[in-house]
């Protein structure tokens, strides 16, 4: 079959009216504007959700510090995400109209941000103190006890947030909704991560053992499911799963340190050397996960 | 053994006997336009063997929000991508009054659109939004009496994400509400899904 070749050629600059760039132009402009607005509000939430991550790592560098192990280094990291913690919160209080926006959705939610307020200034003095003297049993007892109680504030907060930035238009709110669960869930095991490493650590000293064993049990459930349901899909997770190619392999980076956690975090008793294996391992998953989240950012394959 | 050798032969002869490039239509390879200056070529992705890997390759998203969407909205003229291709050689002409609109989010638009397009998104469209008297001034749009004219706005070709979007359905309703004459809209339903899936070039 003979295929005749047609190509069409057409002519450079001259051809394109000036009125019509003009008006290419002014649109582009416009449509940039309106989403500059949104790359902001983006921003906000990327900074809430690694808040609740940040919760529990400060609260296992604070047990590895009381164990006496590498706290020199510790003492530096914990305060490092203090501070960032304490930057991102003083950004998201100062963002008014947002917690407008957010206090409209739910009115108690301005004593919610007090209370927060409250526990958070307490937290980061005693971060401070630690960092300044690591067998501050005062100060570690302090950050051991409140930590829980500031991660879920802190998730009760962004989630006022998250619906304070739905759009009016329903197409455009349920289309974002999707992504949304999806940018909770996908974020949500470097938090599970640092939460259950913390929990076998509070085993191996002892504290609150019959307690934390099962929590930590928990932790794991909780961790494995939302790691196939990032595969696999769950409907009441409200997760589709993925097919993308690109997806799957950073998965299943995530989920292979993850089973090497699993490993050692279940062991009956834990050496100092597999210890330090399990901190390598834990910062290991967050930086993998970290890849997921940026992909998943990235993609509208859901 | 000598067999196989023969029918492995077999095989590759007819493969090159059949192989030809992968043109748009009989008659057509590619088209050339001027997009910021540069050349760009829009033609058929020319590996026999390639395959879609982006999230085109979906079947099922949930529905609401992709739903999928009738063949005619109003009276709107629907057209498929040779139409839509032949609008685009034709808007590089120096009288050309037509504009190529992707009325889908910037999340969207941002992976891919196809060429000489603007991102219009939908929601700019919106009754609240507060850029939609700026857009329909930049459009040529008059207001006289609190009605909108679009007697001098140029035809627009909407499309969004293909036959499971509403956002470009949204924008071709949102306009026609707003007094734009049918006739001045054109409906790409096959949108970037139908546009991928056959290996149009994309910007």
């Amino acid at each position: 079959m003979l295929v005749k070749k047609v190509v069409v050629l057409l002519l450079v600059a001259g051809f394109y009216s000036i009125s019509a760039n003009n008006l290419m132009s002014g649109l582009t402009d416009i449509v940039d504007q309106a989403e500059d607005k949104k790359v902001e509000d983006k921003k906000v939430l990327n900074y809430a959700f690694k808040q609740r991550m940040r919760t529990q790592w400060i609260a296992r560098d604070a047990l590895l510090i009381s164990m006496n192990f590498k706290s020199t280094f510790y003492q530096k990291e914990m305060l490092e995400n203090a501070d960032l913690f304490n930057e991102n919160f003083k950004n998201l209080l100062s963002s008014k109209k947002d917690i407008e926006k957010a206090k409209k959705e739910d009115p108690s939610f301005t004593k919610k941000i007090e209370d927060v307020k409250n526990t958070w200034s307490k937290f980061y003095d005693n971060v401070k103190k630690i960092s300044k003297d690591a067998k501050d049993k005062k100060a570690l007892n302090f950050i051991g006890e409140n930590n829980i109680k500031l991660l879920n504030d802190i998730a009760y907060i962004f989630t006022n947030f998250i619906k304070s930035y739905q759009s009016a238009d329903k197409l455009e709110a349920s289309m974002a909704h999707i992504k949304s669960m999806l940018y909770t869930q996908v974020g949500k095991p470097r938090m599970y991560i640092n939460k259950l490493v913390k929990e076998r650590l509070l085993i191996k000293q002892n504290i609150n053992k019959k307690e934390n064993q099962k929590s930590l049990e928990n932790s794991i459930k909780n961790m494995d499911r939302l790691m196939k349901a990032l595969k696999d899909g769950d409907k009441e997770l409200e997760l589709n799963g993925t097919e993308d190619r690109k997806m799957l392999e950073k998965l299943a980076i995530s989920q292979k340190i993850w089973e090497e956690v699993k490993i050692l975090v279940k062991k009956k008793t834990i050496t100092d050397k597999e210890l330090e294996l399990l901190i390598n391992k834990n910062n290991e998953f967050i930086k993998a996960q970290t890849e997921v989240v940026k992909l998943t950012r990235s993609s509208n394959d859901n | 053994m000598k067999n196989r050798v023969i029918t492995i032969g077999t095989i590759i002869c007819s493969t090159f006997l059949i192989a030809g490039g992968v043109n748009i239509t009989e008659d057509l390879e590619s088209i050339i336009i001027k997009e910021d200056n540069k050349d760009i070529k829009i033609q058929r992705i020319q590996d026999t063997k390639h395959r879609l890997t982006s999230s085109f390759t979906k079947t099922s998203r949930e529905c609401p929000p992709y739903c999928i969407q009738p063949m005619n909205i109003g009276k709107v003229k629907t057209i498929g991508e040779l139409e839509l291709l032949k609008y685009i050689k034709d808007m590089q002409e120096e009288d050309s009054n037509m504009l190529l609109i992707d009325a889908r989010t910037r999340d969207w638009y941002s992976e891919g659109s196809i060429p000489t397009s603007i991102n219009l998104p939908f929601t700019m469209l919106k009754k609240n939004s507060k850029y939609l008297n700026k857009i329909l001034k930049l459009l040529g749009a008059k207001e006289i009496d609190g009605k909108w004219n679009f007697d001098k706005v140029p035809t627009m070709i909407i499309f969004s994400n293909g036959i499971w979007d509403a956002q470009a359905t949204q924008s071709i309703k949102r306009l026609v509400e707003m007094g734009c004459s049918e006739d001045k809209i054109l409906y790409y339903r096959g949108g970037m899904q139908s546009w991928n899936s056959i290996g149009l070039t994309v910007k």
